[in-house]
């Protein structure tokens, strides 16, 4: 990744120029569409210039009419050689990979109110896998500058632990881009989830501190798991939208050298116990 | 325990399954129902014999036999649990012979 790849400096509030999910999105869109971030998607965007923290994609994008009544959510992605095609609700694209983190796409969306954003989605997360990182269900805080995610199956508690981590500020919601760069792994927030209850964040992009599995227990306490343990970990809160056994085997690799680069534990949390305080212990503890 | 698999059985690793080995240890996800599991060393071991080609039940026990210090009675009631079990979870499949 050299900064020669990377995108010029947007001007300040340019709407078609902004970082979603790690990526930093440049797009061309005709005038039959509109190009507007809704939502979610519009909170999680940056206009800021996060440099080689980010990936970097052209996008042409063209109206495609045909597209506005397609129903589901899966998100097709096969790559050849260098080339994508990604295929979800509303969204035709190929990708072509320039550079390392460096990309260019031409897309079809349906104009409907959700055909941008579903572009964002689904691209962000296809760019990030191409590079070897991997979008997890966790919340998020903002800690010291970095990004400690809480993953754990439906109802264990990730957006509780956040909420008591008074002091914080929130970073993701629900979804978490996680990424290698050159310096090391970032993480950046995607769209949908339970509102978690601190200040936000307003960086989009962070280095990643760690990841915790959250676990409701009588006695509170944090330690590093096994690399066995770690994949485990983060192959429940993966997600994976090919069901391939080659797609699954890419997912472990990735997975593997993840673990080897970004800390895995598990928080054993007390309900209404502040957790701040050991957290920061945890993450310093190096 | 009582698997119904007989010695001259062939067994493959099933096509749906995805499997790294962590620590010594294989990590076997299985797709169509997303678990994931952690074989001990001597499931290990046999899982990677599969890798390379499928083998018959028999050879499975004598390649235990001759690489762990167990009884050949004992190892063939643990190679048939682990084989039912594993068929049971769809991560292997056991053809008997005609």
């Amino acid at each position: 990744m050299t900064s020669g790849s990377r995108l010029e400096s947007a001007p300040s509030a340019h709407p078609n120029r902004f970082v979603f999910g790690g990526v930093a999105f440049d797009v061309s869109a005709g005038p039959a569409l509109p190009w507007e971030l809704l939502g979610d998607h519009a909170r999680f965007a940056t206009h800021d210039d996060v440099g080689p923290t980010a990936l970097a994609v052209h996008v042409a994008a063209s109206s495609a009419p045909e597209l506005a009544h397609e129903q589901g959510r899966e998100i097709h992605v096969a790559w050849k050689g260098g080339t994508g095609h990604l295929r979800t609700r509303g969204v035709r694209a190929e990708v072509r990979e320039l550079g390392p983190g460096n990309f260019v796409a031409s897309a079809l969306l349906s104009a409907a109110d959700s055909g941008c954003t579903n572009l964002c989605t689904s691209l962000a997360g296809a760019l990030i896998d191409r590079i070897g990182g991997v979008v997890l269900h966790a919340s998020a805080i903002e800690l010291d500058g970095g990004a400690l995610l809480f993953v754990g199956p439906s109802g264990a508690g990730k957006t509780t632990i956040a909420n008591h981590c008074a002091g914080a500020r929130g970073f993701a919601k629900d979804r978490v881009a996680a990424y290698p760069t050159p310096s090391g792994w970032y993480a950046a927030p995607m769209a949908g989830g339970d509102e978690v209850d601190l200040p936000h964040s307003s960086e989009r992009v962070l280095p990643l501190l760690g990841v915790l599995r959250v676990v409701q227990a009588e006695r509170p306490s944090i330690a590093d798991d096994s690399p066995i343990r770690a994949v485990h970990i983060l192959r429940e809160s993966a997600q994976l939208t090919d069901r391939s056994a080659d797609a699954e085997g890419l997912l472990l690799d990735r997975l593997l050298e993840m673990s080897s680069k970004v800390r895995v534990g598990t928080v054993r949390s007390v309900l209404g116990d502040t957790v701040l305080d050991r957290l920061r212990t945890w993450v310093e503890k190096r | 325990m009582t698997t119904g698999i007989s010695m001259e059985a062939r067994v493959s690793q099933s096509s749906r399954i995805a499997a790294r080995v962590v620590d010594g240890k294989a990590v076997v996800v299985i797709i169509d129902t997303q678990a994931l599991h952690t074989l001990n060393e001597v499931g290990t071991f046999v899982w990677e014999l599969l890798e390379e080609s499928s083998r018959s039940v028999s050879e499975l026990v004598d390649s235990v036999e001759a690489s762990f210090e167990v009884e050949r009675t004992r190892a063939q009631a643990d190679l048939l649990s682990f084989l039912g079990q594993m068929s049971e979870l769809g991560a292997l499949e056991v053809e008997e012979a005609a």
